[in-house]
């Protein structure tokens, strides 16, 4: 027999790194998986995208660690299997998958190439490959992402802008007022039930996956804990100080579950390999963390401070485990008076943060705007006092409904606007009449470019008048706007009605409602009293203006339109109605991409009328933030109730 | 579970597995075929300086007949021959021990083991200095690994107040002091009683790890009848069985250097046993209780050989190898080295003849992971160390203190990504050891020169 003469032990524990590793990926694959679900949830694009992105990401890394082995591979002159062997034992898809979970569901897939080329190669291959790395690779490539790629990560496929809850709470003074500013309740908070970065919204969900990991020994309990730890005491002393009183343990739980502070703590904080080795310098390299975190979040302006605060830990963990060299069971006093000094300066910063970064009063001097693919709105909301225990408030909302390639109305509205500021300088304003001979119910509408390169048909419905034949069309359509690079003054636009019925209209110059900039603005103030007693809307005063100017203004009232807890399909059907009386929409019907946003009703034309889309959409619009009003007025109420505000 | 310390200690999976290979087999004496040969070394187990050689090639000896003697802190500990018959000669084979070739005196075995009285039996109605006296004229030594002589424990001792028999056997495989405890009970009482009056001490705790049911049965009856002793278990757990960590598991009490330091001494439950025997009759210790297992043995088993036997006889006992390349190794697998051969003499402080198939595992980039820092018994920081190591940073080295090492390689066997661990500290140890000599050595020269010159000429 040969003798071997390697160095004991020879008898090894079963656990390689690979486990660990494949552990790892079993718990990021849950959070993964969670993401799927919810963003198969919102919608089928946004699902795919959320599978699409880690493979993505993963394959890159892969990819990227193979090109960097390659030379060596070929110089020992081992195989293609060898190289493969090696590529698994790098674990750079784990980086890859941590790296698509921590970007936003809709990041465009070059970005997040980009990113991982940038993550996994330079910040990790570069330094040496697996174990060598100085910084979290996940991290270095989510912070070159936010930093050349800001405008192709989205939160949502489908709507083009929109701020995380965090930066939404960042901008509103910290307030507790979860409902108000993220538009989201406590429970859905802790259940991920809100767009952020793929995989760091599912608080509970990560909880339970790190508590696995720590009892499977994968990560090691005392950075994350330590660090979640002194966040929640800062936020909770944050919370005292602001007059939350009892409430602080929540405002500190809202804080904690707040944005990536608990994916950051499961799963980049506890990455081995930028982390210290000792004990009581992953207690320091936790709180440090914490520390990093709150200093940016509440005193700088990225509410996202957790990836900025990992990197800068990453680079400070050299000197922990410098610094705590020797025999861990000595220096206990030096561990425990570190950890009582940073411990100290989180309670200091939270009293200082609490006396001046919460504001209190925030919320009804209010600004909220909502975007999606058919425009975007904004509203402000005023408190207008109390009387009788019913509150008023003021609301204007403004807005517009962006054209896109799957709803031409932008055009056609465009198109008819135009029409109507030809006919407004010869003929009676406001209304137009079209006396036709055929009795059918509908109108055709073409328009020619200069050019006549292209043409563009809409039908326009129009209102019968039974007893003379007529058709009528009300002018004011508020919100038909020209594009700005074409003046009324300047464009030149002709329209005639054709023998076939036809409006045809002819348009000079550089009209682009072709593109996506053509817009139609509108704007809307009313207001509301609330009796909470009767749960009735007491009285709504509604005005609405289109940007034109002068196309119309009109009252509304509704009067006693009963609420619980949203505004009834009678009340929606008086606003659209008021609305659609514009453009004689006839038979509404619910309309189901505004339930998420809560309205109960919201109605379109089922005609294939593109004109009437936008008006709906509108409309909608409209209805969708006078829920939100009753919304936020109910919340202050209570929070009034409850003392949690002041007025 | 400690918020800054290390762990100290691990459970070992699959350690049951490995130990119900022999715990519960037959016990078997090696024929006398096996053992025509027995071989003493004729160099100290501890640092291999040649021993004082008190008996010649060619002369007749008996067991107990003194061969020489050795050196240790002053005191003469004698050595016997462990067989009876005639010294044909001198032989460069492998100690064990010290893991080189050393000289051995060559006896030829006439097995008629004809026992010479090394001191007068004695009992409980002895005093202290008399059973000390008889240790040391016994050359009883610690037959649980380390072979440290056991009288230097006990002489001029003082407050002494605990005996702790060490039965723990934490290591793999081992099941020698399990069966040992199981079958000489009463010995192990009496040995226990014994070192209790060498010492003046008032109890003796005998600790043996929770899980061994079957000593805890032959034991708890008649513990009872021996004032003083006490049974103690302890976790299951590596390396329960160091004396440091047992002292602290079962005492409370903690000590820098020597268990006295903690008015406790320390002895493995086979001492005991084997100096109860000697008490009765006079005679030394010439066979030994080994645990010949591993899976590159054809077959496992306890088996009682004389003391000196070469490995390579036990080997061919069991049947031979089974495997084409592996490490043989003297005791389990966690402290033991590989030998370099098996033409190797079997000496008192043996346990075990391990033979295991060499691991082959993928060795990966460190981790950091720390789990060697979670779990070193010294709560060392050996992944610090090693990348100290790796850099030749001596200051970070010496400040990372891997002196205290203790080789229990508890490092290597967490190690996830399969580095040798344990083996970067004993290098660095050695490193450290080499440059604190010579950094004394350096200060005193700077001292003596710093001396103001003059004075009395």
């Amino acid at each position: 027999m040969k003798f071997g003469m390697n160095p004991g032990p020879y008898y090894r524990s079963n656990r390689s790194t690979t486990h660990i590793m494949m552990e790892l990926m079993i718990g990021l694959a849950v959070i993964w998986l969670s993401a799927i679900v919810f963003y198969f949830m919102q919608s089928s694009a946004n699902g795919v995208l959320a599978i699409v992105n880690p493979i993505i990401a993963m394959v890159t890394a892969v990819v990227v660690e193979a090109l960097f082995m390659l030379p060596k591979t070929i110089k020992e002159k081992r195989n293609f299997k060898d190289l493969l062997d090696d590529v698994f034992h790098s674990y750079g898809y784990v980086s890859g998958m941590i790296l698509a979970l921590i970007l936003p569901v809709a990041t465009s897939w070059y970005a997040i190439v980009v990113s991982t080329i940038i993550g996994v190669g330079v910040a990790k291959m570069l330094f040496g490959g697996f174990g060598h790395n100085i910084f979290n690779p996940a991290i270095v490539g989510r912070i070159i992402c936010q930093t050349c790629f800001l405008d192709k990560m989205a939160y949502d496929a489908e709507i083009t802008t929109g701020a995380t809850i965090t930066t939404a709470m960042g901008s509103n003074g910290w307030s507790l007022d979860l409902l108000n500013t993220g538009h989201i309740s406590f429970i859905d908070l802790l259940f991920g039930n809100y767009r952020g970065a793929l995989g760091e919204t599912f608080t509970i969900i990560l909880l339970i996956v790190g508590i696995v990991l720590v009892i499977r020994k994968v990560i090691d309990w005392r950075a994350p804990v330590f660090y979640l730890a002194t966040i929640y005491v800062a936020t909770f002393i944050m919370g005292l100080c602001g007059g939350y009183g009892v409430d602080s343990f929540e405002y500190a739980l809202v804080q904690v579950a707040l944005g990536g502070v608990m994916f950051g703590a499961v799963f980049c904080l506890t990455d081995p390999v930028t982390s210290p080795t000792s004990r009581a310098g992953r207690v320091f390299f936790g709180m440090g963390a914490a520390l990093i975190t709150m200093l940016i979040r509440y005193c700088a302006s990225a509410p996202e401070g957790v990836a900025y605060s990992i990197l800068f830990m990453n680079l400070f963990t050299p000197l922990i485990d410098l610094a705590v060299k020797g025999l861990s069971k000595e220096n206990t006093r030096r561990n425990i008076i570190t950890t009582s000094v940073m411990g100290a300066v989180a309670i200091v910063g939270g009293l200082y943060l609490g006396f001046t970064k919460i504001d209190k009063m925030g919320f009804f001097n209010y600004e909220y705007s909502f975007a999606d693919k058919t425009g975007e709105f904004t509203a402000t909301i005023n408190y207008a006092g109390e009387k009788d225990g019913i509150e008023s408030y003021d609301v204007s909302v403004t807005g517009y409904v962006a054209t896109n390639t799957e709803h031409n109305f932008g055009d056609v509205r465009t198109v008819f606007a135009g029409a109507l500021a030809k006919y407004e300088n010869g003929t009676e304003y406001p209304n137009y009449q079209f006396v036709v001979n055929d009795n059918g119910t509908s109108l055709d509408l073409t328009y020619e470019k200069d050019d006549a390169e292209q043409i563009i048909e809409g039908v326009l419905k129009l209102k019968t008048d039974n007893t003379n034949d007529t058709y009528t069309i009300v002018d004011s359509v508020s919100g038909y706007y020209l594009p700005t690079d074409v003046s009324t003054e300047e464009a030149v636009y002709s329209l005639e009605i054709a023998d076939d019925y036809s409006i045809i209209l002819t348009m000079a110059d550089g009209h682009t409602s072709q593109d996506n900039n053509s817009m139609s603005y509108a704007s809307m103030s009313f207001t509301i009293d609330i009796d909470y007693e009767n749960k009735v809307v007491v009285a709504t005063h509604l005005k609405s203006t289109g940007a034109g100017g002068g196309y119309g203004d009109a009252m509304l009232d509704f009067e006693n339109t009963p609420y619980a807890p949203y505004l009834s399909d009678e009340a929606a059907m008086k606003l659209l109605n008021f609305y659609a009386t514009y453009v004689n929409i006839t038979t509404p019907v619910p309309f189901s991409t505004y339930e998420k946003y809560n309205t109960q009703t919201a109605l379109i034309d089922t005609v294939n009328s593109d004109l009437h889309v936008g008006a709906t959409y509108t409309a909608n619009g409209f209805m969708y933030m006078m829920n939100r009003v009753i919304e936020y007025a109910q919340y202050y109420h209570q929070s009034l109730s409850a003392g949690k505000v002041v007025r | 579970m400690s918020l800054f310390k290390s762990e100290g200690c691990k459970h070992l999976t699959g350690i049951n597995d490995t130990k119900h290979l022999t715990s519960e087999k037959e016990i078997l004496t090696l024929p006398d075929e096996y053992s025509k040969e027995v071989y003493v070394p004729l160099v100290d187990p501890g640092k291999g300086l040649p021993i004082n050689v008190e008996a010649k090639v060619g002369d007749h000896v008996k067991v107990g007949t003194l061969i020489g003697t050795r050196n240790m802190f002053g005191n003469l500990i004698p050595i016997y021959s462990p067989v009876s018959g005639v010294i044909k000669g001198e032989e460069n084979i492998l100690h064990g021990g010290l893991g080189r070739m050393a000289k051995h005196y060559v006896i030829e075995n006439d097995f008629k083991y004809e026992n010479v009285k090394v001191c007068e039996p004695f009992s409980l109605e002895s005093d202290a200095d008399t059973i000390i006296d008889a240790m040391q004229k016994l050359g009883l030594v610690g037959l649980g690994g380390a072979g440290f002589p056991t009288f230097i424990k006990y002489k001029g001792v003082k407050d002494i107040d605990t005996i702790i028999i060490n039965g723990v056997e934490c290591e793999p495989f081992l099941t020698t002091d399990y069966n040992a405890m199981i079958k000489e009970s009463e010995e192990l009482f009496l040995g226990a009683s014994l070192m209790m009056k060498a010492a003046h001490a008032q109890r003796a705790l005998i600790c043996f790890k929770q899980n061994k049911v079957r000593v805890y049965e032959a034991l708890k009856d008649k513990v009872h009848e021996y004032p003083g002793l006490e049974l103690k278990l302890v976790p299951d757990v590596y390396p329960m069985g160091w004396e440091k960590l047992l002292c602290k598991t079962v005492t409370g009490r903690t000590y820098e250097k020597l268990p006295a330091e903690a008015h406790v001494i320390i002895n493995n439950a086979q001492t005991a046993i084997e100096l109860a025997k000697s008490s009765k009759t006079g005679f030394i210790t010439r066979s030994k209780m080994l645990t010949v297992t591993g899976e590159g043995l054809k077959e496992n088993a306890n088996v009682i050989v004389p003391i000196g036997t070469k490995v390579s006889e036990i080997v061919r006992f069991m049947g031979g190898y089974t495997i084409d390349e592996g490490v043989v190794l003297l005791g389990g697998p966690m402290c033991s080295r590989g030998l370099m051969n098996d033409n190797c003499a079997i000496l008192p402080q043996n346990d075990a003849i391990t033979v295991l198939r060499k691991l082959k595992r993928r060795t990966q980039q460190c981790l950091r992971c720390g789990a060697c820092t979670d779990h070193c018994p010294t709560n060392l920081q050996p992944v610090e160390i090693k990348i100290a190591y790796e850099h030749k940073d001596m200051d970070r080295m010496m400040a990372l203190k891997p002196t205290v090492c203790i080789g229990c390689g508890l490092c290597s066997y967490v190690c996830p990504s399969q580095i040798e661990v344990n083996d970067f500290v004993k290098k660095a140890k050695a490193l450290v050891m080499m440059e604190e000599t010579k950094r004394k050595a350096a200060e005193a020269k700077k001292a003596e020169a710093a001396k103001p010159q003059g004075g009395k000429q």
